[in-house]
């Protein structure tokens, strides 16, 4: 175990409260730039795509800082690393001159298939090892910091034979990689499997946290599913001051993939990360670009056919 | 006590429950040859939860790539959407190419629709391209158009076409297909016949357009897919297949044509070629 990712943590640029960028959102993003510090791109949804991709791809790099979080890069899956794709990735984050990148604790393919959904890993020594191993690669092979997630999941695989806070503490210090924590995953699987969120994030690195993602999910009788469709409920907003009241974060965004609402409602949420930011954080709240002005621009003209890639349940 | 099951063996088995019905459903009756040191571990709702998730994923992207085949398909849309995934499972990280493969599938192995829809095959080949240009990593800048004012400009200069771009002849008359669908038309009297379709992705919306083209405007577009022919070259192209007796009349129709062409980027400027 090493911990070298901890002083490297130290030099990354502290990017504020950002968002998610969709394609349905993009016009009010360029829009309430202003408002917004930073933002995420899912790099699938650009990695060697030309036409209104790229033509957002590049306006939005010309405003706003950007960081990339990946959906298939598969990192628990047994099949090798796909080096087309690392590829794509690499060009893309040196385009943008991301200063990090993240994916999923998860597999999204396996014997070459995509499923194209993220898949939850038995908690097993193999696969910490496995993951761990293929984080370094993966890190070495596109030359940046790397994160990983912790993912909503819905069933325990098989094979298991620790926590999931084991399990992701082991692959977070054996790959000395940092933390995405997504504090809505936390709240949905804590829900899910019902266990103590806060327990759970006493037992995880959370000095590692580099980034956090905060979402809302489905509601309702049974399973509750992280859809990234509705607003984010107050005890998501509680994990979050936890996180912050504890450890040093360079960046906290919302992800909103579907069911999209007024962007104002959006606005109002970025809203209140500043608040509680400023509250126990201030130097994340005080990033804000008000001070920057923008010169307007035509709005690129979406396509609706088609999907980008979220990594998100999409439920009806 | 059995050893624990390796991760490749779990990744592989959840996969094939979520992703199979018929593996899944045997499983759930607790039949099926899951290997037993994993089958005791495993949450069954939790397979039927994902199943649902995934298929609504599937369901969802060939929903919005395939509309008009799925206003035919009707009920058996769904259905088919599935076997198609099992026949052509996705090989590729970008999702929307997860769909590229749905006319492969419905030649190879949709005859059944084919009897009822013999233009099933063409009409989602027309459905893809439009996805298949809008992604295509391609800068199209548009170049000054020049006048043809002078008669060295027709052998110095070449119609500059637009690269993203693609040439379809079909069978059937897509375009006016997808037309009766939109208005709600019957499409049960459509009966062969040949049509030409370019479709290309307009530079500066980045939106893709079907443009149905005459005989003599898809060769002329064709001609000038791989190296630019000069204007000259093209209206001898031109002439020598037109049926009009009048070349005069030809050569006015020509240049009506390629001013057409240029005004809607399928030519997006003109090169000097002498
Ligand atoms: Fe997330």
């Amino acid at each position: 175990m090493t911990n070298q990712f901890l002083a490297a943590k130290k030099q990354l640029p502290n990017l504020g409260i950002g968002l998610g960028l969709r394609r349905e959102l993009a016009n009010d993003t360029f829009d309430n730039a202003n408002k917004i510090d930073w933002l995420e791109l899912v790099p699938e949804n650009y990695m060697g795509l030309g036409g209104a991709a790229r033509q957002r791809l590049e306006k939005v790099a010309s405003r706003f800082p950007l960081v990339s979080h990946g959906v298939n890069l598969s990192l628990g899956s047994t099949d090798e690393l796909n080096a087309e794709y690392l590829a794509a990735l690499k060009k893309l984050l040196d385009k943008v001159d991301a200063p990090w990148f993240s994916d999923h604790l998860c597999f999204t393919s396996v014997d070459g298939v995509y499923l194209h959904d993220l898949l939850p890993l038995p908690f097993s020594k193999e696969a910490v090892k496995h993951c761990a191993k293929r984080a370094q690669q993966v890190q070495h092979a596109v030359g940046r910091p790397f994160l990983i997630e912790n993912i909503s999941a819905y069933m325990f695989m098989p094979g298991g034979e620790m926590t999931e806070a084991q399990f992701l503490s082991s692959v977070l210090e054996e790959g000395d990689c940092g933390m995405l924590l997504d504090v809505n995953n936390v709240y949905v699987n804590s829900q899910n499997h019902n266990f103590d969120p806060f327990e759970f994030l006493k037992q995880i690195p959370l000095e590692r946290t580099v980034q956090i993602h905060v979402a809302g999910h489905s509601t309702g009788e049974g399973t509750i599913i992280d859809t990234h469709g509705s607003k984010v409920i107050e005890p998501v907003f509680q994990l979050l001051k936890f996180v912050l009241e504890r450890t040093d974060v360079k960046a906290v965004m919302i992800e909103r993939d579907q069911n999209f609402p007024e962007f104002s409602e959006l606005i109002g949420e970025l809203a209140r990360i500043r608040e509680i930011a400023a509250e126990v954080q201030p130097t994340l709240a005080s990033v804000g670009r008000g001070h920057l002005s923008f010169e307007s621009s035509a709005p690129i003209i979406e396509s609706s056919k088609g999907r980008e890639n979220v990594g998100a349940a999409l439920t009806a | 006590m059995l050893a624990p099951p390796s991760l490749h063996e779990v990744e592989q088995t959840l996969s094939s429950l979520w992703l199979k019905e018929s593996v899944r459903e045997s499983f759930l009756k607790g039949e099926g040859n899951v290997s037993p040191r994993i089958a005791a571990n495993i949450d069954k709702s939790g397979v039927e939860l994902y199943a649902t998730l995934l298929e609504y994923g599937q369901q969802d992207l060939m929903a919005s790539i395939y509309p008009y085949c799925a206003k035919i398909l009707k009920k058996k849309w769904e259905p088919t959407v599935r076997e198609y995934f099992l026949a052509y499972p996705p090989n590729h990280y970008n999702l929307n190419r997860a769909a590229q493969r749905f006319p492969t599938y419905l030649k190879s192995e949709g005859s059944h629709f084919l009897k009822k829809y013999p233009f099933l095959v063409e009409l989602a080949d027309y459905e893809w391209l439009e996805m298949e240009l809008l992604e295509v990593d391609d800068e199209v800048k548009p170049q000054p158009n020049l006048v043809l004012s002078k008669p060295d400009h027709f052998i110095q200069f070449a119609p500059l076409l637009n690269p993203v771009l693609l040439l379809r002849q079909y069978e059937y008359p897509i375009s006016e297909i997808v037309e009766k669908l939109d208005g709600k038309k019957s499409i049960s009297g459509i009966k062969p016949r040949s049509s030409r379709v370019a479709i290309y992705r307009h530079p500066l919306t980045n939106h893709c357009k079907y443009l149905d083209v005459g005989e003599i405007a898809f060769e002329v577009i064709q001609a000038s897919i791989d190296v630019p022919h000069s204007y000259s070259d093209l209206i001898s192209l031109a002439v020598s297949r037109s049926t009009n007796s009048d070349p005069q009349k030809t050569v006015v129709e020509f240049l009506d044509l390629v001013e057409k062409l240029q005004e809607i980027q399928v030519f997006i400027g003109s090169t000097k070629i002498a």
